[in-house]
């Protein structure tokens, strides 16, 4: 297949420049940056795993990317686990509670799904917020020793490695299903769930899968956030900005291929990131209230829905 | 005579105080065409979703070949044969007419027969498609069909995976009268695949050209079950029709 080879050499070259970083640019602020950018590709690719695939909307994003962080306080605190075993819990446990919310809502349709992940997440903040083992509203410190490995030159470039890695890890996923016949199939439920099932699209099945999958992902992105800021609280890995940039990436990036949150991502985060150091802090959300309503009337369907009517255009 | 393919008997089905189906029996023989007639709200509709596994009966039992089909699912269904069309087409819009009918050909077809190749089964929806007539429009987006080739890619989806039995759910409801000509034409050509066919309809000129047999619904009650020609000069049938 040429279109996976491009894909594998395109990923490859992206990894190797951007992983060669560490060795070529000083001081730790931009890898703080360019993390929190990384870690928001991987929210939104595996938000549009559910959202943008299967037409399922959920709110609830910050939730299954503080079960990873909070999966990770437990691990570190019970075991003294090290940082891949953290990563494989974290995952692992937001996987699971993924598959448990979509056995609970996948019955829900549209609004009715989006509103119960909605109070998933508010359930267990509330259930975090109550629970001394995990810091309860005081917050939790996660106290790593902090020398790099690798021979690289601070610990800061190997958490942005391992972001690094666990971004291309989320793309891969989200490429494979995109083109695997579970791609069409959930497609195909986004299109019209009754008559998906009615030609055979084992629809529970498929959306039972991409639930644990997507919930997996978000985990995946959180187990990490510890390590980098040693220090959580519920406000800050159930943060409303979580939940809304993993939508709103995928929206202003185009829903309907794994490219368009990743483009999303990269162009929202750096933006924030950039507005935060030079603007303002708290401007953050408002810059991205300001470009989805821009978008949602200039181009409902993102960048790359753009560029696909203007390649279209060219054609002819 | 041979085994009936599909056997429904006794079937009710309620939503709330309401009766959509009162004690319905029917069955069909492998490559039989039998119209399901009535009057709107006599619970033609409820049948379908009731046979194609989208609502779940109150009473009575649904098999086809001699197997209970209470607690399959819709998805199950088809792969065991029976295929159903919507009343309103419902076609996936995001996609192609072609990746219309790739679906089907990918989730519907047991195990045993599945076509992993994406080259046959291109080949197979596109001959599927020329079939009924939309050859040429493969790769246009199926939101852009007219209402008549809308339908023809809903009856194509559901025969796609040559399933023994069709329900055509109102599968000409609201066309012309050559486009009537046009969906009778490749229904009639369904017997040669020896696919049996329960035509839902209301276009009498169709259903009396159709038909092998054809079964009156009024109010959930089925009132009589015999050839054409009965049907119409049968009384309970004229008044449940025109009045007294």
């Amino acid at each position: 297949m040429k279109s996976n080879f491009r894909f594998c050499i395109g990923l490859l070259t992206a990894m190797i420049a951007l992983g060669s970083l560490p060795y070529v640019l000083q001081g730790d602020y931009f890898f703080f940056a360019a993390f929190s950018v990384l870690q928001f590709v991987v929210m939104a690719t595996a938000w549009n795993i559910l959202g943008g695939n299967t037409g399922y909307v959920n709110f609830g994003a910050a939730a299954f990317f503080a079960i990873g962080a909070y999966s990770t306080v437990a691990a570190f605190k019970l075991f003294k686990a090290s940082i891949l075993v953290c990563i494989i819990f974290g995952t692992a446990n937001a996987a699971l509670i993924g598959l448990a919310m979509g056995y609970l809502t996948l019955r829900l349709k549209g609004v009715f799904f989006s509103i119960a992940t909605l109070a998933l997440s508010v359930v267990l903040m509330t259930i975090v917020l109550n629970t001394d083992f995990l810091g309860g509203a005081r917050g939790v410190y996660v106290i790593v020793d902090r020398t790099p490995l690798f021979g690289l030159p601070r610990y800061i470039h190997l958490l942005y490695w391992i972001m690094l890695l666990i971004s291309g890890f989320a793309i891969i996923v989200a490429r494979t299903i995109q083109h695997s016949g579970m791609g069409q199939g959930l497609s195909a439920i986004r299109d019209d769930e009754g008559a998906a099932e009615c030609l055979g699209v084992p629809t529970l099945k498929l959306k039972l899968i991409a639930t644990t999958i997507s919930g997996g992902l978000m985990g995946l992105a959180g187990t990490v956030f510890p390590f980098l800021i040693t220090y959580i609280d519920p406000t800050s890995t159930f943060n409303l900005s979580i939940s809304v940039n993993s939508i709103a990436m995928p929206l202003i990036g185009g829903m309907s291929t794994w490219m368009g949150p990743v483009i999303g991502a990269l162009l929202l985060g750096s933006i924030q990131q950039i507005a935060t150091v030079t603007i303002s802090s708290a401007g953050n959300l408002l810059i991205v209230g300001f470009l989805l309503v821009l978008f949602v009337i200039l181009a409902p369907n993102g960048i790359m829905g753009w560029f696909d009517v203007w390649r279209k255009r060219r054609k002819r | 005579m041979s085994e009936p393919l599909l056997v429904v008997s006794s079937l009710t089905k309620r939503f709330g105080g309401f009766t959509a189906l009162d004690n319905v029996s029917l069955s069909i023989l492998p490559g039989e065409r039998v119209s399901l007639i009535g009057p709107n709200g006599s619970g033609k509709s409820t049948m379908v979703n009731c046979i194609s596994g989208m609502f779940r009966p109150e009473a009575g039992s649904v098999s086809f070949e001699g197997r209970q089909l209470n607690g399959v699912a819709s998805h199950e269904r088809i792969r065991i044969g029976v295929a159903r069309t919507f009343q309103i087409p419902r076609p996936f819009a995001t996609m192609t007419v072609l990746e219309n009918i790739e679906i089907p050909l990918m989730f519907a077809i047991s195990e045993r027969n599945k076509t992993k190749d994406k080259k046959t089964r291109l080949a197979a929806a596109t001959e599927i498609l020329a079939s009924v007539g939309l050859g040429r429009k493969l790769n246009e987006p199926s939101s852009s069909l007219t209402q008549v080739d809308m339908r023809k890619l809903e009856l194509a989806r559901a025969i796609a995976v040559s399933p023994k039995l069709l329900i055509a759910d109102e599968s000409m409801a609201g066309l012309s009268g050559t486009e009537v000509d046009e969906i009778l034409k490749l229904l009639l050509g369904l017997k040669e695949r020896g696919i049996a066919v329960l035509l839902i309809e209301h276009i009498m000129r169709a259903v009396m050209s159709f038909s092998d047999r054809v079964v009156v619904l009024v109010a959930g009650k089925k009132i009589a079950d015999d050839v054409p020609q009965a049907i119409i000069s049968n009384p309970d049938v004229v008044k449940a029709y025109l009045g007294e």
